[in-house]
């Protein structure tokens, strides 16, 4: 052995020395290093389950955004459809409304028309009836029983009038 | 022919001609004496209370070297340890990941913490040894041992096998002197000797010995002395064996060696400061003494004493019979060889790698020194890096075979990793026969 270099002293200090370093090692090397690790790869996953998540998250949202989208579209559609009917109606109840006033009004002015004209009719014949008797009066030159003859003057007046209607 | 009016295989070749011209003619590079001893530095013994006394070896030196690498590493990586790593720290941290990867994927993830330490550290060690090992200075700068000194140390290794009684009043150092005295009266008598006496003489004459001691070992000559030596590049006269030297400059005076100093010069050996701590028996015992107190421990305390023992005495096979007993025995005898036989193949693996190593690169060195020995330098980057892994690999598998219930297949199912035996076996068998 001792040829061989292998002597007791000699191996205690090497002994010593692997043993040192395997204390300063452990110490100051692979607890630090491997704790880094650990803590590395607990975070590295940590950050991985959240890009996931909010991955997954985003995804939900966009959906929902579709559909928000989807049915705004609807909405405005069915907002547009409405007022296009409204519309439709309003136009069509005031030409009705127009239509009907219109027509209103050319009834009021036809029977005006034919109120104006039945008075002027009875003034013309009023006045014709005294100017007849005025006139007969003065032919006969006696004054006529008004009340008697009037009714007699006005039945030919009305025998006249309703032929000249009916030449009409 | 075509391939010969290349310019680039032209350079080459004038390259790797010119190299080999100037490598033997103007930078011979000695070739210095190997030895699986590491080489003392002290010169004194250094009293180690009640172990005895030990040298300052160079392996123990640069062993302390690694450690200081380490421990600079160690503050460098780890002084500003970020979530996110910069600089030096990636690169530990690689290392260091790339390991516990290793141990989870043998050990699982149950035993890795605890196997982790003891894997690393010894991957580290050795690794940062081994590399270490490769720079310019190891080997080669060292100081000088003077062929005096080389030549009593001779003296003094023999005159340590010679059997002597010890006289009355007589000290244990005063019977070392007389030892000594008597190899170096046989020297003297050698060297009055004729050629033909010489070669009658028989074998176990000590004086023949000795000579043929100094015959084989190769003195260097330096111009100058210094405290710092390097190994001198060496055309064919600045080398003189220690039988020349002897020749030249020992005296003998009433059975008394005397030694001359030449003036102008200094002859001797370099002892290197610093020698891969691997190449030293000592650092890879403690080495594999080391795992394998951990592996037994771990052992003992996973399985119990009991649980654990069982592997090496085995009593449970006689309940089967007579013979079943007896051959359960005779195979945990057979692990319990295996047990030292690991620790031996542990501490002469790694030492007889790193050794021969270091052993091809000094020929190479001698060679070819001027750049062809570069790729070698590469092959030992190589060598260290593997011996480092299959240390620490083997060191885990063997712990995680510890931990593991052994026994027959009914106690298989009872543990948690039955799986892994064969498995394990397997790779064991592998691993163990690179080199």
């Amino acid at each position: 052995m001792g040829e061989l270099g292998i002597n007791l002293p000699g191996l205690v200090v090497q002994l010593f020395n692997v043993a040192l370093i395997l204390i300063i090692l452990r110490l100051l090397l692979y607890k630090p290093i491997l704790g880094l690790l650990d803590r590395r790869s607990i975070r590295i996953k940590e950050s991985l389950e959240a890009a996931e998540r909010a991955q997954t998250e985003s995804a939900r949202s966009e959906e929902q955004v579709k559909k928000i989208l989807t049915e705004a579209r609807q909405e405005g559609q069915s907002l547009i459809n409405q007022a296009a009917e409204m519309g439709e109606r309003v136009k069509d109840e005031a030409r009705d409304k127009a239509k009907e006033e219109g027509e209103a009004l050319i009834t009021r002015a036809r029977s005006e028309i034919g109120r104006e004209r039945d008075e002027a009719v009875e003034k013309v014949r009023r006045e014709f009836s005294s100017l007849a008797i005025l006139a007969a009066e003065k032919v006969i030159d006696t004054e006529l029983d008004e009340k008697r003859h009037r009714k007699l003057i006005d039945s030919v007046l009305e025998e006249s009038l309703t032929s000249t209607e009916e030449e009409e | 022919m075509g391939l010969l009016r290349r310019p680039k295989v032209l350079l080459a070749i004038g390259l790797v001609l010119g190299s080999l011209i100037i490598s033997h003619t103007i930078l011979r590079f000695p070739f210095p004496p190997i030895q699986i001893k590491p080489e003392a530095l002290s010169k004194e013994l250094i009293s180690f209370g009640g172990f005895g006394s030990f040298n300052i070896t160079n392996t123990m030196l640069s062993s302390w070297l690694g450690l200081a690498v380490i421990f600079a590493l160690i503050y460098f990586a780890t002084r500003k340890l970020g979530l996110v790593p910069r600089g030096l720290q990636n690169l530990v941290e690689a290392v260091l990941e790339w390991l516990y990867s290793i141990v989870v994927s043998v050990a699982g993830p149950g035993n890795a913490r605890r196997f982790y330490p003891l894997v690393a550290t010894i991957f580290i060690f050795v690794i940062i040894n081994n590399w270490i090992s490769l720079m310019p200075g190891y080997g080669t700068v060292g100081k000088m041992e003077l062929a005096d000194e080389v030549i009593e140390h001779i003296i003094e290794e023999k005159a340590e096998d010679i059997d002597l009684e010890l006289e009355p009043l007589e000290t244990e150092l005063q019977l070392e002197e007389r030892r000594v005295h008597q190899v170096e009266q046989q020297f003297e008598v050698f060297l009055d000797w004729s050629e033909e006496e010489r070669a009658a003489a028989p074998s176990d004459h000590l004086g023949k010995q000795i000579f043929a001691e100094l015959e084989g070992t190769d003195l260097h000559i330096y111009d100058k002395v210094g405290p710092f030596r390097v190994m001198p590049f060496r055309t064919s006269k600045q080398k003189m064996s220690a039988l020349e030297y002897s020749e030249e400059y020992v005296t003998f005076d009433d059975g008394e060696i005397h030694f001359e100093q030449p003036e102008d010069k200094r002859i001797g050996l370099l002892i290197p400061y610093f020698r891969n701590a691997n190449t030293g028996l000592n650092t890879t015992l403690a080495l594999a003494l080391v795992a394998m107190f951990f592996v037994e421990f771990w052992g003992v305390r996973t399985l119990g004493i009991f649980g654990y023992g069982s592997k090496f005495f085995n009593f449970s096979g006689f309940r089967n019979g007579l013979t079943t007993g007896f051959i359960d025995l005779f195979v945990g005898m057979l692990e319990a060889i295996s047990e030292i036989a690991r620790l031996i193949s542990f501490t002469f693996r790694l030492f007889g790698n790193m050794f021969a190593g270091e052993i091809l690169i000094f020929v190479m060195m001698f060679l070819i020194p001027l750049g062809l020995a570069v790729p070698f330098y590469g092959l030992e980057l190589f060598v260290g890096f593997i011996q480092a892994t299959i240390f620490a690999v083997l060191a885990l598998m063997f712990a995680t075979i510890a931990v593991t219930a052994h026994g027959h297949e009914k106690h298989t199912e009872e543990v948690g990793q039955p799986a892994a035996n064969p498995d394990v076996d397997q790779k064991e068998g592998v691993v163990d026969t690179t080199p």
